[in-house]
């Protein structure tokens, strides 16, 4: 029953985890259901993340003197009715709104899980484990879980498929006796180096989990289902990370982990082509890199006389590290798109003035083409097809391959500043893995 | 597993990934490769109004642009009615003036090629010195419909 419980537990962990990232292959579908667009649909993702960092930062200290009992089933109620409303959503701003209540109940529920697994699997050790395992796989996968709910079904059921999960916790931390954890050993510096070094990797996480998944569909123009499989690379790379961390002692693990995330976003920055199986090796490396940072600075993070405050403050560390880079990465994102989508359009003009095709058909397809550019959402590929439409010919057909390939690889190119941007966050987290080994 | 075995694995990953990347041309990859202002550029070759009208009007683009100091791709986009305002990149020139001297220049050089006789190229200069630019733009999308009529003249 324990281990059943601790399960359970783990379980509505990894989804309040995953819920980082979850919404964002839906992102498209959430634009024409909801008839918005992108940059108030961005906020579904963001609203999400900036209350689990600012709740979890500012329940901290205050978590030791609360029951973890009731602390957790309030968060798992509030997450439970939350995430039923938000598959109800009609609108924007009622769907960011629910999203927001949904981030409260997770960083509640969060905060008090650290405890509660200890109870339940009747040794800190094994909790903190635990609670490690849950949190990395969960982050790493929310693209592919939410990807795949959003083809087979409908964004909505990427909401209606975590009420069962908290749901299933529900009894088992009812039953759970969790006892207030003893004041334990060690410095709150060991802690803030390691909460530190968790919002970088979490930072250069963003790319894996946010900028390669607006590549994919926007750009190289997968279906949900198609990029959720190539994102899958992400959880199951971080699952390998993780089991390689053990022959590694701390801070090598951490190190090489920081790294191999750094050289997987900049192998993302410098795709030489629409090259799914180099973006897979890509997002491979930052799994594995992942799965090898996350344990060294998540149990670290977790240093201090009060373990629940330093649980609270460790979540609060790992969404504040996305925040952070959604921020700085939006912008040079907008501009580096903007920028492309000019480059893309005299790189599409040139293709146009080239091709052996009649001099109307160049003048409407130049004319429509524009268009396209004109009308489409910045940095997403043109409608090509529609300047295209009702022309045919050996000829013509061979100037829309050379239009779609030069578009693709101009918007990709757009992409390598912030590639490289997060690549540099996950680069800094080497700097609090070796500062903690002097400490050690 | 050892702990060199797993560094060596990834490092060995890290490298050969960059490696790919870099020699699949990731450096110029995307990047743009337009033709200097002033660069020569190869004009359709054939005969036929289709590729007279092609060699006229890239002719005046290159003869317009490399006045301007821009791109010929710049200068296309710069005429497009989707806010095709935001592609100039020079300033105070008589844009309309300047397109319509390059559209008689490159009328004069089909007229020295033999591509058109003094006729066609007398009808030609005189539109191109006073037909509106957009005109001339939507007629040359059109081209093919002229064609058509021309061929239901006995």
């Amino acid at each position: 029953m324990a281990s059943f419980g601790a399960a359970a537990v783990a379980a509505a962990v990894a989804i309040a985890f995953a819920d980082s990232s979850i919404v964002v292959l839906a992102l498209p579908q959430l634009l024409d259901d909801l008839n918005t667009s992108i940059t108030p649909v961005s906020w579904v993702i963001t609203g999400y993340n900036l209350v689990v960092a600012v709740v979890a930062l500012a329940l901290g200290s205050r978590l030791g003197r609360a029951s973890a009992r009731r602390v957790g089933l309030a968060g798992l109620f509030v997450f439970l009715a939350a995430s039923l409303a938000c598959a109800l959503a009609g609108t924007l701003p009622v769907l960011i709104a629910l999203r927001c209540v949904q981030g409260v109940g997770a960083a509640l529920l969060l905060a008090a899980s650290l405890p509660l697994l200890i109870a339940l699997t009747g040794s800190e050790r094994r909790g903190i484990a635990v609670w490690v395992t849950a949190g990395g796989v969960g982050a790493a996968v929310g693209p592919a879980l939410g990807g795949v709910l959003t083809e087979v079904f409908d964004w909505r059921a990427i909401f209606l498929v975590q009420a069962p999960v908290a749901a299933l916790a529900i009894p088992a931390v009812t039953a759970v006796r969790a006892r207030p954890l003893p004041s334990r050993a060690g410095g709150r510096r060991t802690a803030l180096l390691a909460d530190l070094g968790l919002g970088l990797v979490f930072a250069g996480l963003a790319g894996a989990l946010f900028l390669v998944v607006v590549l994919l569909i926007e750009v190289w123009g997968l279906s949900p289902l198609e990029a959720a499989a190539a994102v899958t690379a992400l959880p199951v790379a971080t699952i390998v990370g993780a089991r390689l961390e053990r022959p590694l002692s701390g801070t090598r693990a951490a190190v090489t982990g920081s790294l191999a995330l750094a050289a997987g976003l900049l192998g993302l920055a410098l795709l030489p082509a629409t090259s799914i199986p180099l973006a897979v090796w890509a997002l491979a490396l930052c799994g594995a890199g992942l799965g090898l940072a996350l344990p060294f600075f998540g149990v670290r993070s977790l240093d201090g006389p009060d373990l629940a405050g330093s649980a609270a403050h460790s979540v609060g560390a790992r969404h504040a590290g996305l925040v952070a880079a959604l921020v700085l990465v939006a912008p040079l994102l907008a501009s580096g798109v903007s920028a492309g989508s000019e480059r893309a359009a005299l790189g599409g003009a040139a293709a146009v003035l080239d091709a052996p095709v009649g001099i109307s058909d160049k003048v409407s397809i130049a004319l429509a083409l524009d268009r396209e550019i004109e009308a489409g959402p910045k940095g997403a590929m043109p409608n090509v097809g529609a300047a295209f439409q009702g022309r045919s010919g050996k000829d013509v057909d061979q100037l829309r391959d050379r239009l779609v390939s030069t578009l693709e690889d101009t918007l990709t190119r757009s992409f390598r500043p912030s590639f490289a941007l997060t690549a540099l966050f996950a680069l800094l987290a080497v700097l609090p893995a070796l500062a903690l080994r002097r400490r050690e | 597993m050892s702990a060199r075995v797993v560094m060596a694995g990834l490092a060995a990953a890290a490298v050969l990934l960059l490696a790919v990347e870099l020699a699949l041309g990731a450096r110029d990859y995307g990047e743009l490769h337009l033709g200097a202002p002033c660069a020569q550029t190869a004009l359709p070759p054939g005969g036929g109004l289709d590729p007279t009208v092609q060699r006229i009007v890239i002719g005046a683009l290159d003869h317009a642009s490399c006045r301007l100091g821009t791109t010929r791709e710049r200068l296309l986009l710069s005429l497009s009615p989707n806010g095709g305002s935001r592609f100039k990149d020079w300033n105070g020139a008589d844009e309309e003036r300047l397109l319509r001297d390059s559209l008689v220049s490159s009328i004069d050089d089909a007229e020295q090629r033999g591509d058109l006789n003094g006729v066609e190229a007398r009808i030609l200069r005189e539109l191109a010195q006073r037909a509106p630019v957009q005109l001339v733009v939507q007629a040359a999308g059109h081209i093919d419909d002229l064609l058509g009529l021309a061929n239901l003249i006995p």
